[in-house]
């Protein structure tokens, strides 16, 4: 059957181990050990650290009985993750997709088309989904009591979650897309609009109440609000936690109606926007062309903000960091007292408010990882580079100063501005600003070398690279690995030692760490290169 | 000149994509370069791009190694790939420019240069577009302009005749002509064998990563054409 051959070939596409891994296993069966380990270190790290809160949480709920919110947590988490999963992607897997040209002129029906298109993405879905709420779903039975029926209903309706905003949330994506398309300013508006969005949902979940014995508890109103007022939340609640068979009926049978309907609706507006999209609109100009001559570091630094700007996803994940550290900024003269109150709690475990403020700078600073993907970005644009006179380490060095660029002057902001509403004294603000230079600067030549050594020039679609390869991974891990060797440093001489001495002495190893990556940047970016 | 010699290149270290490969372009030449798909034109054209790594042999061009001294030999050089995949989020001018200072041409000279090939080509409206809204053949003739931008000693083309419109083609022929008259070189792959044909003083043939046949268009050809040796070659085991 034509939709299982099409699934096969989609699944081969999307999920081979070299396009996940961005290395043929067969060829460097090292780096591939390497990259399965570090992913595996990611993701488990990630689970344990979020099952250990679930599992508390757990064990505070069936100290009251209430262990079916777990449910409500399952729901809003499996429909979050899926409206964020087709916001982003819906567009490029249904309505603009790559292979139009490839598929469109075979005699194959575009319903089965859509419907192999649509499983390859649901199975990205489902994998997260079912990642993510594994925790929540082991708090739920170990705390409330195992039963296989329950876990064969919760397996069923976590199947049938996604669908429901899979329907709306495609419209949405695609919506945003074409607004973005047709307008002069489309993009910065689309970016703005995702910015405003995430920034409005995480002003909302802190403005929650936020007090009990587990973080999760502030969330826990709102939660069991979502899936008692959405019918389907409430279907899966029933038929999970009370084995309410016609409940989990109710679910099926709107979920799978509403993918029907959806696919039938959808067929032949998606040949109509894919086939928009063979066609480019050139608007002619007579504004005068300028020839400029600059630096190649410039031209470098300049193609990278143009990048960044070009590619949504890539803003919004890296540019995160640097707009809290604005926002952050603005807020502690604004919310002095409110943000007081709320490092006072860290200071608990004994770090001043001057540590506390590199800290959360420090965690802002890893956040913003370009130079660690940007040479995975150029993909099949890297023979560009590669064959012009210029050096490699000009290139690395270019990407590195663009991530200093994004990162420094927003977080030495957020500093200046933390020292004024905390009144932080001169000598102590001058070493932490020496403290995020060389931070910014060590973080970035980090990235540099990740890039170089873990490329992932194969790649669909820039999500790949910028969220799921080893690059990104790797360029966040390192910058924590340097905070954790300073934070160590501080941690063992805050008695012997003043905070400006501890501070300057992190400043100084991250400098010299810093001298080392350039040099080996500067000798082996080039030998490197010519391999890629 | 452009000099390869014993060049070798394998993918997997089993089969040779290239094997063992000599050839002498000079300057003034304009070189065609046929085979079948696969043959290993784009490997070859890639490694003196110093785009691809080699495993034997050497490279040089006007006696600079594209292995030892490969910036050098990359300021001479111009390459044209056989997709024109450049970076949309730049518009022409841009893309030109970066392009122009990457080799460190003066500001008047690519003034000239661009004004010359964007209205012989005619994109001259549109270099101010990002060049995620041009067509196939646009951004072929801008990476043909950016090729053109620093009057490279040696030209690597290839297929750069895929996508350019007829007018475009000739035009890019009379390039051709114009360059090797001021002393470059041109050595490009096609499969189009009219052109090569008509185009090319010299031709070499490569099959399953061997040249089975260079020299001069005319020697090679006789009294017959072009595509009857290419096919006669290719019948040969």
């Amino acid at each position: 059957m034509m939709y299982f051959k099409l699934m096969k070939v989609f699944f081969k596409e999307n999920l081979s181990l070299k396009r996940i891994l961005g290395t043929d296993i067969k060829t460097s069966k090292i780096k591939a050990i390497l990259i399965i380990i570090a992913i595996i270190y990611g993701f488990g790290s990630i689970l344990l650290g979020f099952g250990y809160l679930f599992f508390d949480f757990g064990r505070i709920l069936s100290e009251v009985n209430m262990t079916y919110i777990l449910l409500d947590f399952v729901f809003v988490y499996a429909t979050f993750l899926s409206v964020f999963f087709v916001l982003f992607r819906a567009n490029g897997y249904l309505f603009h997709y790559k292979d139009f040209d490839i598929l469109q002129p075979l005699p194959i029906k575009s319903r089965t088309i859509i419907l192999a298109k649509l499983t390859v993405m649901l199975a990205f879905i489902y994998l997260t989904v079912f990642m993510i709420v594994s925790p929540i779903a082991f708090s739920y039975f170990y705390h409330g009591g195992f039963d296989v029926i329950k876990l064969i209903f919760l397996i069923i309706s976590l199947f049938l979650i996604p669908l429901l905003p899979l329907v709306i949330f495609s419209f949405a994506s695609l919506l945003i897309a074409r607004f973005s398309a047709n307008f002069r300013y489309g993009k910065a508006l689309n970016i703005i609009l995702m910015f405003t969005f995430f920034l409005g949902i995480m002003y909302f979940s802190m403005s929650m109440n936020f007090s009990g014995d587990s973080p999760l508890t502030g969330q826990m109103d709102f939660f069991t609000g979502i899936s008692k007022y959405v019918i389907t939340g409430k279907w899966f609640k029933l038929a999970v936690d009370e084995l309410n068979v016609l409940a989990l009926l109710g679910l099926i049978g709107v979920s799978v109606a509403l993918l029907v309907g959806f696919v039938f609706l959808i067929e032949k507006m998606v040949v109509k926007t894919n086939q928009m999209s063979m066609s480019t609109r050139v608007r002619t100009s007579k504004k005068t062309v300028i020839s400029k001559r600059r630096n190649i570091i410039v031209n470098i630094i300049d193609k990278e903000v143009k990048k960044f700007f070009n590619v949504t996803i890539y803003v919004f994940n890296s540019g995160f960091g640097p707009i809290m550290m604005a926002i952050g900024g603005v807020a502690i003269l604004i919310f002095k007292e409110d943000l007081l109150a709320y490092i006072d709690v860290f200071s608990g475990i004994g770090l001043g408010f001057e540590a506390i403020i590199l800290l959360m700078l420090g965690f802002l600073i890893s956040t913003v990882f370009t130079s660690a993907i940007s040479l995975s970005l150029e993909g099949k644009n890297f023979w560009i580079l590669k064959s012009l006179p210029i050096k490699a380490e000009t290139v690395m060095f270019g990407k590195m100063l663009f991530n200093i660029i994004l990162t420094l002057p927003l977080a030495l902001f957020a500093l200046f501005m933390s020292g004024l509403a905390l009144s932080f004294e001169f000598v102590n603000m001058l070493v932490m600003v020496l403290y995020l230079v060389s931070l910014c600067f060590l973080s970035s030549g980090l990235g540099s070398i990740v890039n170089l050594h873990f490329p992932k020039f194969n790649y669909v679609n820039e999500t790949e690279v910028v969220k799921q390869s080893l690059g990104a991974i790797l360029g966040m891990f390192s910058t924590w690995l340097i905070l954790t060797v300073n934070a160590v440093i501080y941690y063992y001489l805050r008695d012997s030692q003043s905070f400006e001495v501890i501070i300057f002495l992190d400043a100084l190893l991250n400098i010299a760490l810093f001298a080392v990556v350039f040099f080996y940047i500067k000798k082996q970016a080039q030998p490197i290169f010519n391999k890629l | 000149m452009l000099k390869i010699t014993s060049v070798s290149k394998s993918y997997d270290q089993k089969k040779l994509a290239i094997d063992k490969i000599n050839l002498e372009i000079l300057p003034g030449d304009i070189y065609g370069f046929i085979g079948h798909n696969g043959a290993g034109k784009t490997t070859l054209l890639k490694s003196i791009a110093g785009i691809l790594n080699f495993d034997e042999g050497e490279i040089s061009i006007f006696e600079k190694s594209i292995v030892k001294d490969n910036l050098e030999a990359k300021k001479i050089m111009a390459y044209i790939p056989d997709n024109p995949d450049i970076y949309e989020s730049l518009s022409g001018i841009q893309y030109l420019n970066f392009i122009a200072d990457a080799y460190d041409v003066d500001l008047e000279r690519r003034r000239n240069l661009i004004n010359k090939y964007a209205k012989m080509f005619e994109i001259d409206e549109v270099l101010n577009n990002p060049i995620s809204s041009y067509s196939h053949g646009m951004k072929q003739k801008v990476v043909i302009m950016s090729a053109l931008i620093h009057s490279p000693k040696v030209m690597i083309l290839d297929e750069p005749f895929v996508g350019l419109d007829p007018k475009a083609s000739y035009l890019l022929k009379e390039v051709f002509h114009e360059l090797v008259e001021q002393g470059s070189l041109i050595f490009f792959s096609t499969h189009v064998l009219e052109v090569a044909e008509k185009l090319c003083n010299k031709v070499a043939i490569i099959k399953n990563g061997k040249i089975v046949a260079d020299g001069r268009t005319e020697d090679i050809i006789k009294d017959q054409s072009l595509e009857n040796i290419f096919i006669e070659l290719l019948k040969e085991s």
